[in-house]
């Protein structure tokens, strides 16, 4: 019964990672922005905000579905133009 | 504002300067970052942005590292990118406050123009005179002070791939005084007259501080008429390429035989030591027997990566591309399409980026249809397992059958992109040949230090790969292996009765046209996520499906019992072409600002793929029965 535990544990752990590297990059982006305001929140502990930052900061610095290629790790999307020639 | 507040302010600096004059090189020493270097124009294609601490005066600067331009007239996309980040026109960046230009002092004739069309701007500037070390060398002299002079622009000599070659940069940039608030700066391009008068002050610029065009080493001069001979040049690189796939399996063998070693002395153990049960289940056969295949492959990939840094330092990559130039122009690719579809050999993702210097809009999106055609490392380890189990390790000739069987398919990978490309060229994004203009950068010895950086950084990335998204997808596929249990009195394999069983069997009906059995039909899925996942799907898979002693097989000789050849070589086919990872669409769409582009390339590739596959299987099983 324990080893099933311990098991269903890591499945939940992998489905919920897994979900996250393959979703969309503006929609993790959104999910961690929204998960960082809930945890900015007054009353939460300390470990959760730095924990929920560090999502944000991870959701930013991703590009898409996973982050194996060298650039993939520092591009954010293209800046917006002000104006166009 | 106080004095103090004003110095917490991180102060906005800009690397500029023409492509391959050592800008990124200069950014990694400054930031300790350890961003791409090569030595060819075009590796960096976006901003990139580090941070760094004046020693001296505790400023804070944040450094952007731009993509190289020639001019502030761009004809590039990433030339676009530099002049809009120099003139703030960025939505949400404000322009540099201080600008550092980046020269190559063997090659001052050429980047001066920039240096002129910069300082005209009226943003604080600095030139870099990078290479100095590789220019006394060479025999060039300068008068500093004099260019100095006449450039009106502080100039301070560098040589941004030796330890403490910034120290001068360092020193000049923190005397200079503080920056003055001013207008955003205007740009207009010049008329030709303008560009023409430009360069008649470079000439005259260079006159006055007595520069001396370095003299090129005799042995140098032969050793580029060999190799960009018609005949010679492309046997050379034939031959070049051929070695690299035979080295990839032959020393590969000793490496991957103690990683496989390791692997299973670590499954036994767990095997062992962990009470039969759901978890010992998971560990032995999900964990170890999905991941674990994976990582087999890491020496064969490390070693690829290690001639493909080798060829990217020595100068000799522009040179190939100089080389395939008449027959990318006989597809109606542009000749700049080389280091895109060359950096895709890595990663589409990558190749998919650098098409940003390619300047026809047409030119651009062939180049990024046929990329994911060149076969990036992530089928390596599919080829290699198929071709190990199936492929005799004997040699034909001088050669090793195995390493021919893999040069032949990324040799196919080729084809069928020049092929596509053709395709596109005469229908729907035809265009007009736009012949190449490259720089032939000087031959270098490869850097060891950079060499070593870069396979250092591939093994990382490629274990962070195999420790995170594959190691959870083999988790996710091993409880879809594992349930539901078999009904009671049920025969064989629990999977058959598994979610992925039932997966499987339903997929096998697409794909048994091709030979593809439900477990090859299920690992296929996993694949779309990262390809080298199927690897590892295909050992969970085959780990949850072996009875008695089979349990304790690798995947090799479980798949050379399970397949017939025929099989294999359709999956071989199918991998050629296989549709691409999610990744890449993404990127696909980003680039292209449309669904409408990865869409028909993951439709072309999927249709690519099964006619390949079908065509191989059928052809196999006529021949070999």
């Amino acid at each position: 019964m324990g080893q099933a535990i311990v098991a269903g544990l890591i499945v939940l752990t992998a489905v919920v990672y897994v979900a996250w590297a393959l979703m969309p990059a503006a929609l993790r982006l959104r999910l961690a922005q929204r998960l960082a305001a809930d945890a900015r929140r007054t009353g939460r502990p300390a470990w959760l905000v730095r924990a929920a930052g560090a999502i944000e900061r991870n959701a930013r610095r991703r590009l898409g579905g996973c982050s194996d290629c060298s650039a993939a790790q520092p591009a954010p999307v293209p800046p917006k133009r002000l104006d166009t020639d | 504002m106080s004095a103090a507040s004003v110095a917490l302010e991180p102060m906005r600096l800009a690397l500029v300067g023409v492509p391959n004059c050592g800008k990124t090189a200069l950014f990694n020493r400054l930031t300790g970052s350890r961003q791409k270097v090569a030595n060819y124009a075009g590796v960096t294609v976006e901003r990139k942005e580090g941070s760094f601490v004046g020693p001296s005066s505790g400023q804070r600067y944040r450094l952007l590292d731009l993509p190289g331009a020639y001019s502030l007239t761009p004809t590039t996309l990433d030339e676009a990118i530099t002049r809009d980040c120099l003139l703030g026109r960025l939505a949400g960046e404000a322009p540099p406050e201080r600008v550092v230009c980046v020269v190559d002092a063997t090659n001052l004739r050429l980047n001066l123009r920039l240096v002129l069309e910069l300082r005209d701007l009226g943003t604080p500037l600095l030139v870099a005179l990078n290479m100095s070390d590789l220019a006394r060398d060479r025999g060039v002299r300068l008068d500093l002070q004099r260019l100095e002079q006449e450039l009106g622009v502080p100039v301070v000599e560098t040589v941004a791939i030796r330890d403490g070659g910034e120290r001068a940069l360092l020193e000049r940039l923190e005397a200079l005084p503080p920056p003055a608030a001013r207008p955003a700066a205007e740009w207009l391009d010049p008329t030709f007259e303008q560009i023409q008068r430009t360069q008649r002050e470079v000439r005259r610029i260079l006159h006055a501080a007595g520069y001396t065009e370095p003299a090129r080493r005799r042995a140098l001069q032969r050793l580029d008429a060999l190799v960009l001979h018609p005949v010679a040049g492309p046997a050379i690189l034939a031959a070049l390429l051929f070695f690299v796939f035979q080295a990839v399996f032959s020393w590969a063998a000793v490496p991957m035989a103690l990683v496989d070693a390791g692997v299973t002395w670590l499954g036994g153990a767990l095997q062992a030591s962990v009470p039969p049960g759901a978890l010992n289940s998971l560990l032995v056969d999900g964990v170890i027997a999905g991941a674990g295949s994976v990582l087999v492959f890491l020496p064969q990939i490390m070693i690829l990566f290690f001639f493909i840094l080798l060829l990217e330092d020595s100068g000799y990559l522009p040179r190939a591309a100089y080389l395939l130039d008449r027959m990318m122009g006989s597809v109606g690719l542009s000749g700049r399409a080389f280091i895109p579809l060359l950096s895709s050999f890595a990663c589409a993702v990558p190749g998919i980026m650098a098409t940003r210097t390619i300047p026809n809009v047409r030119d651009r999106l062939a180049t990024i249809m046929v990329a994911p055609l060149m076969t990036c490392s992530a089928r390596l380890p599919v080829y290699a397992l198929i071709i190990a189990a199936f492929i005799p390790n004997r040699p034909v000739g001088a050669f090793n059958l195995q390493g021919l069987v893999l040069f032949t398919l990324y040799v196919a990978g080729i084809v069928a992109a020049m092929l596509v490309a053709y395709a596109l060229k005469r229908t729907a994004l035809r265009a007009t040949y736009h012949p190449l203009l490259l720089e032939l950068p000087e031959y270098k010895w490869p850097n060891l230090r950079n060499l070593m950086l870069g396979l250092w950084e591939r093994l990382k990335i490629f274990l962070q790969r195999v420790g995170t998204i594959i190691l959870a997808l083999m988790i996710v596929l091993w409880f879809l292996s594992s349930f539901p249990a078999p009904p009671e009195g049920a025969t064989g394999p629990a999977i058959q009765h598994s979610f992925a069983g039932m997966i499987g069997r339903t997929l096998e009906h697409v794909f048994a046209p091709l030979g593809f059995n439900w477990q090859i039909s299920l690992a296929l899925v996993p694949g779309l996520a990262a390809r080298e996942v199927a690897v590892g799907a295909l050992g969970t898979v085959y780990s949850l499906s072996a009875t008695g002693d089979d349990v304790a097989a690798t995947l090799v000789p479980m798949i050379a019992k399970s397949w017939s050849l025929a099989t294999a070589l359709s999956l071989l086919a199918w991998y050629v072409f296989a549709p691409q990872c999610l990744s890449t669409l993404v990127v696909v769409k980003r680039e292209t600002n449309s669904w409408r582009y990865p869409l028909i390339m993951a439709g072309y590739l999927f249709a690519l793929a099964y006619f390949a596959a079908f065509v191989t299987f059928r052809v196999a099983s006529a021949l070999l029965t």
